[in-house]
């Protein structure tokens, strides 16, 4: 096994330099630069030459990747071009906050998502599964922005259980727990909808691999033996039934960090992904790529991760 | 999952292009030109009002102009139990608090209560003094002589010097500036040998005393003393400690935690959350009476329910049919609906072969039902243009301007007599070349929504085809850099001055590839005139003669709406003069 | 293992199967036999008919705008009411099915087919095709998708391609980006599955790789593929309105059920005005339910371990 992540660990070498060199070539491909998109009106031809040898645009694009390169190599993501200073330090600035929802929702949602997937394959087209079926797909029609600003409207606004946007109340001067209170009712909102827009299509993956399970002969067996339902379920078909989930669960790594643009957004949330999206719309190539590449890293180490545990959770799986 | 994740991803770019159009361009940098404005639904650029003194309310049925709170009672509780304070909700600052390098109208905003300039803009677009309370300036107009008001101090207490003046100054042009300010341009003597590092000091600028300080310039124009006195001095012992000439690390370390001498001091700045501010006691126009002051990051899909809610005290809200009424209905809000500095355009190809002909141009003007598309766009609250300028400006003129009202009848008579006749399938040709027209659009827009359809519906009525695509704005841009299109839409916006490139032969705004010497002249002049009548005079005229020619199809100038809670009393806000212009001077009624 | 103890039965059901009739064959008889499977296959045969028909009757047309009688609620004139330009939203629904339904199910099945293709061989194979097919989609899912869509939409632009036919490199797109997730699902059911007991009895018949793939593996793999690409349907409809932005799908007024229903996105459209979004909401809905629908009846036919009723 650790043979195997050491190997896994030095093929993350050469993808990384791959996707180093396409992303920095993408950005290149892209139509404009952080000169063009800021669209300032004093801006003459002298002074955008001026700017792009200040920031290094004026060099062949080979160089500029070299560069970058080096860079990176020693930790130095260069500077945001809006932002005016280190890439790294306006990562981690909103990152925490993104991660914040992020990974309070990756709990809840596996969570709630195993359960209903469970009862519903368990109770298949029963009422319950109908109406569990149901709900997913109504949830996945609409666009996420949408049901975000449903829940503003009727939990926010008519039933004022809970802020409608922001992490913290405006002009809060509070520490210690007051503070934690506060993020946490802010949060309440995002999370809810983030987790209920996940649990759709996790309860779908969970439901079915349960129900493949439960058709397997041995569950079948375990019955037969006059076993209890729940010890059925729970201790034979669960863990099984987990199994494809598995794969999905190291995708998340990325994820926790990568920020919710749209959510980000409809509920005023300071988080990475609108700053993100930000950073791409003027071009900031320095913060684009930092983040990029970031992401890449997380990517693949989330891979790793996810090959490993389907490698723990099935013995039957030999991995080389 | 992933897959899903990733479709999410892309589900934002509509988000994405609102967003770029509130980063992007935005500036308020306050000198000459016009900036281009991505063509934004929710560009937050702030409020206005008819240039009148105070704020007066809109007649009846009018729909622009101010309409005061009516139920003063409805406000909730949030809000009246705010005393000694008020809320600004804005678009998310990025955090850059230094006006030189500010780029974004959330941190201007920002900055306009930190850091005083030397002159100020005025609510007509002129400008007057500010921390300066005398400005000289030579016979041969080269050398402006700038005196700080006495009791002109940073809120650290130290009083703000001639010298600060002069080191805000090399700050500028230093060889590592990277802010939007273009200030080689503005031609001040030495500055060059100071930017290449050949000389230690700015040699046109000299310190008389501590309160005096002079710059002289090789060239002027109207423009200079908005320049030079447009300037807000920063702290030489605050900023000035690690600075060394070519490197502003130092200074741009400083960004999150500004100081200046204006009526308000920072106190906590959260990225993405809030900026938190009190009054600074050490102001030279006596300290604010709104003891602490707020900007709090709202979103469009927020911003009103925090209004309601009490959560906000003032936002810039999107105008449209549905939010003015609803912000009317709350009863609270006093709620000012402003004109735009800005219009909303097509551009054409002037030198593509399609467009060169001044009558093809004049026909796709007639030809286009404008005031339908903005009608279905804004309602009652855009009004179609036909020249580039805010009505409301000194340099607005409509004498002798065609106003090209729909005519599909004349439009064909032109496009018969520029040669292109129509074809057996109902498209005109000419030298066997249809008449086919591609026009490329940023999506996301209420105009362009409105405008595609109908501009498809009545090009086809002249036997015109026109073929639309939506893209990204920066794809559009480069497209035009490239000289590579056809048609596109866009926007400006416009700054207090009317001096800009857009219409000169090949000027650095100039979208369309537009030439005309007689304009080229008429805009040199009025650049180089400091006569304010006289302006007027030559800029009316550069306007006829563009209006005649039909470079680009002017569409429309919009508004933009600023919502108040009632409690907040005596702003004084124009299309010029924004909102945090007066901030200082607001009270709380209770 | 519990699964040893039916080894037997295991090995003879496959072996039967091979045997006798085809497998696809069965699934053909069993899936006509399914009752909620054909009743969703019908649901999408009349949404397509509606789509593709439903407008030759329309009194209206697709440019036809209308200002003053903007926003008007359904009613006798306007059945489903009309849009903030005064279009009829009942034409507008019936002609975006044409474009959503298309780009829905053309870029699922496109991301389908390779997804589960390159999955399976990677899962199969292991070792060098794992390898590489797998660290292609680790860059996959590692390049960023924004910047991407954003050169291609100027790069089409540029080709002056006529936006009838970007519609094509839509789905193509979407197709594209969707691969990777399925093909990893895909891949470790496989790395399971080529362990268990059936595939050692192919082994020792001494099968073809690709029979061993196509005709015991990938079965096995569908409940997965039918999960995905229910939920692939559903997103591929809504983010082809994201890419239209970019110069890669349709252009307006073209409308598409996401662009229609983007189109209500703020809370007194939401609240005022339901029918601007309800209708397009409403039929990704019924699609997506209509795909689930046939989507389970395809995984009962498919199934291997089901008994040959």
């Amino acid at each position: 096994m650790s043979q195997y992540i050491i190997r896994r660990l030095l093929q993350m070498i050469p993808t990384l330099i791959g996707i180093s060199i396409i992303v920095f070539a993408i950005s290149q491909m892209v139509p404009g630069d952080y000169i063009t998109a800021s669209q300032n009106p004093n801006m003459t031809a002298e002074r955008a030459d001026q700017l792009r040898a200040i920031y290094g645009l004026d060099k062949p694009p080979v160089q500029q990747y070299f560069i970058w390169a080096k860079n990176m190599l020693t930790g130095n993501l260069g500077d945001s071009f809006q932002h005016k200073m280190p890439v790294t330090e306006v990562i981690s600035t909103y990152v925490w906050n993104s991660f914040a929802i992020a990974i309070v929702t990756l709990i809840l949602s596996w969570t709630i998502a195993a359960f209903v997937g469970v009862f519903s394959a368990q109770f298949q087209y029963s009422f319950f599964d109908k109406v569990v079926t149901l709900l997913v797909f109504l949830l996945m029609s609409l666009p996420s922005f949408f049901i975000g600003l449903l829940a503003i409207k009727y939990f926010a606004l008519d039933l004022k259980l809970f802020p409608t946007g922001g992490m913290t109340s405006a002009g809060l001067n509070a520490s210690g727990f007051a503070y934690i209170k506060d993020v946490a009712s802010h949060m309440i909102l995002p999370v809810s909808v983030m987790t209920v827009l996940t649990i759709g299509g996790l309860t779908r993956y969970f439901r079915t691999g349960m129900l493949e399970v439960i058709r397997q002969d041995y569950i079948r067996t375990a019955r037969a033996k006059g076993l209890k339902e729940r010890t059925v379920i729970f201790k034979h078909a669960f863990r099984n039934a987990l199994l494809p989930a598995i794969t999905l669960l190291g995708f998340e790594l990325p994820g926790l960090f990568g920020g919710a643009m749209i959510l980000e957004r409809v509920f005023a949330w300071p988080g990475i992904g609108q700053i993100y999206l930000a950073s791409l719309n003027m071009r900031d190539y320095p913060l684009m790529l930092g983040f990029t590449m970031f992401l890449a890293v997380l990517t693949l180490l989330g891979n790793l991760l996810s090959d490993i545990l389907y490698g723990v959770a099935d013995p039957r799986i030999r991995l080389k | 999952m992933k897959k899903r994740l990733s479709l999410m991803l892309v589900t934002l770019m509509a988000f994405g292009s609102i967003l770029a159009a509130c980063g992007g361009g935005d500036d308020t940098a306050k000198t000459d030109t016009t900036t281009p404005t991505e063509t934004a639904t929710t560009d937050n650029t702030t409020t206005e009002e008819p240039a009148a003194t105070e704020e007066e309310p809109a007649a009846e049925g009018d729909a622009i102009g101010l309409t005061e709170a009516t139920d003063m009672s409805a406000n909730p509780a949030a809000a009246t139990a705010r005393t000694d304070s008020a809320i600004i909700g804005t678009t998310a600052p990025q955090g850059v608090f230094n006006p030189l390098f500010h780029q974004t109208s959330y941190d201007v905003a920002i900055d306009g209560v930190i850091f005083p300039s030397l002159i100020k803009v005025k609510g007509d677009g002129t400008y007057e003094n500010d921390m300066a309370d005398k400005i000289d300036v030579s016979e041969d107009n080269k050398t402006y002589t700038f005196h700080i008001r006495d009791d002109a101090k940073f809120s650290d207490g130290t009083p703000v010097k001639a010298s600060d003046y002069l080191f805000t100054m090399k700050l500028y042009m230093d060889s590592s500036y990277d802010g939007q300010s273009d200030p080689l341009s503005w031609n001040v003597v030495g500055a060059s040998e100071y930017n290449k590092g050949t000389a230690k000091d700015i040699s046109g600028i000299k310190v008389v005393d501590d309160k005096t300080v002079s710059v002289t310039v090789s060239d002027y124009d109207a423009m200079t003393q908005v320049n030079l006195g447009g300037i807000a001095p920063l702290s030489e012992a605050y900023y000035g400690k690690g600075y060394k000439q070519g490197d502003l690390t130092s200074v741009k370390e400083l960004n999150t935690k500004p100081m200046g001498a204006g009526p308000y001091t920072m106190t906590k700045y959260s990225a993405g959350q809030e900026v938190d501010l009190t009054a600074n006691e050490n102001y030279y126009d006596g300290a604010a009476k709104v003891k602490n002051l707020i900007f709090k990051t709202t979103t469009d899909t927020t911003n009103m329910a925090m209004l309601q809610s009490g959560e906000t005290d003032l936002d810039n809200i999107t105008v449209n049919e549905d939010n003015v009424e609803e912000l009317k209905s709350m009863g609270f809000l006093d709620v000012d609906v402003l004109k735009n500095n800005g219009y909303g355009y097509v551009a054409m190809n002037n030198k593509n072969p399609l467009f060169t002909d001044v009558k093809v141009r004049q026909a796709l003007t007639y030809g286009l039902n404008r005031a339908e598309v903005v009608d279905a766009a804004y309602g009652p609250y855009a009004e179609v243009i036909n020249i580039p300028q805010s009505d409301v400006s000194w340099a607005y003129t409509a004498d002798k301007i065609n106003t090209y009202d729909y005519d599909p009848e004349k439009a064909k008579q032109l496009l018969d007599e520029a040669g292109w006749k129509v074809g057996s399938d109902g498209i005109r040709e000419k030298d066997g070349k249809k008449f086919e027209i591609n026009f490329s659009a940023t999506a996301e827009n209420p105009v362009v929504d409105a405008l595609i359809p109908i501009m498809t519906e009545n090009y086809q009525e002249l036997g015109i085809k026109l073929v639309t695509e939506t893209l990204d704005f920066n794809a559009i841009m480069e497209k035009k850099d490239k000289g590579d299109y056809e048609m596109f839409f866009a926007a400006w916006g416009l700054t207090p001055d009317p001096d800009t490139t857009v219409y000169i032969t090949d000027g650095a705004q100039n979208n369309s590839g537009y030439s005309n010497p007689d304009v080229d002249k008429l805009y040199a002049e009025g650049k180089k005139e400091l006569d304010l009548n006289k302006r007027k005079e030559i800029y009316a005229k550069a306007y006829q003669q563009i209006n005649a020619d039909a470079p680009e199809i002017l569409m429309y100038q919009r508004t933009n709406m600023l919502a108040i809670n009632g409690r907040l009393d005596g702003w004084d806000i124009t299309p010029y003069k924004e909102y945090y212009n007066s901030l200082h001077q607001v009270e709380i009624a209770q | 293992m519990e699964q040893s103890e039916n080894r037997t039965e295991q090995l003879q059901e496959q072996l039967k199967i091979v045997k006798t009739e085809s497998p696809w064959k069965i699934a053909v008889r069993r899936f006509t036999k399914n009752r909620l499977a054909l009743i969703g296959l019908i649901i999408l045969v009349i949404m397509f008919l509606i789509c593709f028909i439903g407008p030759y009757f329309s009194p209206y047309t697709l440019n036809e705008t209308d200002v003053k009688n903007k926003n008007v609620p359904p009613g006798s004139l306007h059945w489903l009411g009309t849009d903030k330009l005064g279009r009829d939203i009942m034409l507008r629904v019936m002609l975006a099915g044409r474009i959503s339904l298309t780009v829905g199910l053309v870029a699922t099945a496109i991301s389908v087919v390779i997804g589960a293709t390159l999955g399976a061989v990677a899962g199969f194979y292991r070792r060098y095709a794992d390898t590489i097919i797998m660290r292609i989609a680790d860059i996959f899912l590692a390049l960023p998708t924004l910047p991407i869509l954003i050169t291609l939409g100027a790069i089409l632009s540029d080709l002056k391609v006529t936006p009838d036919k970007r519609i094509y490199f839509l789905m193509l797109i979407i197709g594209i980006l969707g691969w990777v997730g399925l093909a990893r699902l895909v891949r470790s059911q496989i790395l399971t599955l080529r362990e268990q007991e059936f595939m050692q009895a192919t082994e020792a018949l001494g099968l073809r790789d690709n029979r061993k793939i196509f005709r015991h593996l990938m079965p096995n793999t569908i409940p997965i593929i039918i999960v995905s690409a229910t939920l692939g349907v559903a997103g591929a409809i809504l983010t082809e309105s994201a890419l239209s932005f970019l110069g890669l799908g349709v252009v307006p007024p073209t409308p598409s059920w996401g662009n229609m229903i983007n189109a209500a996105n703020n809370l007194i459209d939401f609240r005022k005005r339901p029918w601007i979004w309800i209708p397009p909401g409403m039929c990704i809905l019924i699609t997506v339910t209509a795909i689930n629908l046939i989507g389970d009846g395809l995984r009962d036919a498919l199934d291997p371990k089901m008994k040959n009723r």
